[in-house]
């Protein structure tokens, strides 16, 4: 474990040194969000026989989203295909460290660093939002506090598996990267990523009740925004360590299977 | 003039081929491109099922203005994407000094040398949208202001993604410095109607980013206003002229050790 920790002060190190390059993602992921709860604020002034939450719910929603996106969302996926790809491996298969561990920790770094940043522009954005009333803040649940924290584990160590699997099928595709588009894609619509997934026609629902992706993103957004925990949470709990468990399976045959397939002339 | 048509032609040519050598790449590439298109749609269909208009603006009035939005979109991802990007690696990596021995308007050899097919189906889906959502009676002269507007708005994306980076000359570590625009363009996805007070102001008329898509869907759909109108083209004209001064400033003070 040394030896992991010791990498994540590397990259940490290695990410400060980026850190205008960081706080700019920081503004360009919370851009996007922001246009959309302006939209919801103009539906909202104009029309008001719709909706089944108020729009202080539906404000809190979106940045609490943006929270865990911000927290458990990763994204090595882009770079390192690219990595695989271009052979730009090899002198980590010869360390003795694990490969998508390696990758995770460095991820890890980013994310803490990320986080900090995070923190000043989303609190300003709240109190803007509170003090002219679009949002009212809940008062802390400790119940739900914990199950935040639980899923937000269990959201990043499951987008950890996908991402990785997406590096993994670039040792036999091209375009694998096509692929981050697919998971960013299923994580809008079956996550909730594009609206509270209440919103959704019953038949996208249904079908997100099969897929992580709503446990990953709506259930820990709705339980920092609403402070309330929903009777099911047991059986979501048991959901997220089977797709977990699943996951970690299917890595470990698939990063097997890549070893066998890979070959390399030097670097 | 005809020395740059030329060129032009040439570049085409060779963004063509490059397509034909690498067709399992552009139907990957146009299977995804449909897929965030109809993922947009999607995102219109849930808000159409919470209220009946958004700012004023009903839905086939807002369809018709996501249509023109992809239209715009497909074409800016189409001409401008792969060739910013380039631009941007070429300060980093310092190949900019082969740009520049070129005799050739420097500007012009960057903005033009790729074109990109990946979006088509954005814009047949955009085509479409317009068509199902089209106007009951729309003058002729409607449809002309209509593809002038859209030219304007495509100039001042162009305008705004290239101004941007060309800060890559002064900005080292800053990699992401081109995805700017592609954040910003969620301002102009939606009708500039929905912006209210201070927030207004900013991307109406200091920062008139609400308006692309506003002005031409506002052509077509005849509810054109003057001001506004004004505003976006006189915005298109600053924007043009401040990012080739901009350009050349850079360039002027851009020092290169070969590469």
């Amino acid at each position: 474990m040394k030896k992991y920790f010791a990498l994540f002060n590397v990259a940490f190190g290695q990410s400060l040194s980026y850190r205008a390059e960081t706080a700019l993602w920081i503004f360009l992921d919370i851009f996007p969000i922001m246009i959309t709860v302006i939209m919801w604020v103009a539906i909202y002034h104009s029309d008001s026989g719709v909706r089944s939450l108020s729009l202080s719910q539906l404000a809190l929603y979106y940045l609490a989203v943006l929270t865990v996106a911000n927290l458990a969302e990763t994204h090595f996926d882009e770079k390192w295909v690219d990595n695989v790809i271009h052979g730009r491996i090899d002198h980590l298969l010869i360390k003795p460290l694990n490969f998508i561990l390696n990758m995770v920790m460095i991820q890890l770094s980013n994310k803490l660093l990320g986080f900090i940043l995070f923190l000043l522009p989303t609190g300003i954005i709240t109190v803007v939002l509170a003090s002219n009333n679009v949002i009212q803040l809940p008062g802390l649940n400790a119940t739900a506090l914990f199950f935040f924290i639980l899923f937000l584990c269990f959201a990043f160590v499951m987008n950890c598996i996908l991402s990785s699997l997406i590096v993994l099928a670039a040792f036999w595709f091209d375009e694998s990267r096509s692929l981050s588009h697919l998971k960013w894609m299923m994580s809008g619509v079956f996550g909730g990523g594009i609206a509270p997934l209440a919103f959704y026609p019953q038949w996208i629902q249904t079908i997100g009740q099969f897929l992580p992706f709503s446990r990953m993103l709506s259930l820990p957004a709705t339980l920092l925004s609403q402070q309330t925990v929903p009777s099911t949470i047991w059986g979501d709990v048991g959901m997220m360590v089977a797709f977990i468990s699943v996951g970690v399976v299917v890595l470990s045959l698939v990063w097997q299977g890549a070893m066998r397939k890979y070959s390399a002339v030097g670097g | 003039m005809k020395k740059y048509w030329i060129i032009w032609r040439e570049f085409m040519k060779l963004s063509i081929q490059h397509y034909f050598e690498y067709r399992v790449d552009f139907m990957i590439w146009s299977v995804i491109s449909l897929a965030w298109t109809l993922f947009s749609i999607l995102f219109y269909e849930v808000v159409f099922s919470q209220t009946v208009s958004i700012a004023g603006w009903s839905r086939s009035e807002t369809l018709l203005l996501v249509g023109t939005y992809m239209i715009i979109d497909s074409a800016t991802w189409g001409m401008f994407w792969k060739n910013i990007q380039n631009y941007t690696e070429s300060i980093y990596s310092g190949t900019f000094d082969y740009l520049l021995l070129q005799p050739i308007d420097v500007q012009f050899r960057v903005s033009v040398r790729h074109v990109s097919f990946n979006n088509f189906m954005r814009l047949v889906v955009g085509i479409y949208l317009i068509s199902i959502n089209f106007p009951a009676h729309v003058e002729w002269f409607q449809i002309v202001l209509y593809l002038l507007f859209i030219a304007t708005s495509l100039l001042v994306v162009y305008a705004l993604w290239f101004f941007s980076a060309t800060f890559t000359f002064w900005a080292e570590k800053l990699d992401n410095i081109i995805e700017i625009v592609p954040a910003l363009r969620n301002i102009w996805s939606v009708p500039s109607d929905i912006y209210a007070g201070p927030i207004s102001t900013l991307f109406t008329i200091i920062i008139p980013l609400g308006l692309i898509t506003t002005v031409p869907a506002r052509a077509l759909i005849g509810t054109l206003q003057l001001q506004e109108t004004l505003i976006f083209v006189g915005f298109a004209v600053l924007l043009l002229a401040a990012t080739r001064i901009f350009f050349q400033f850079a360039v002027k003070n851009y020092r290169g050790a070969g590469s």
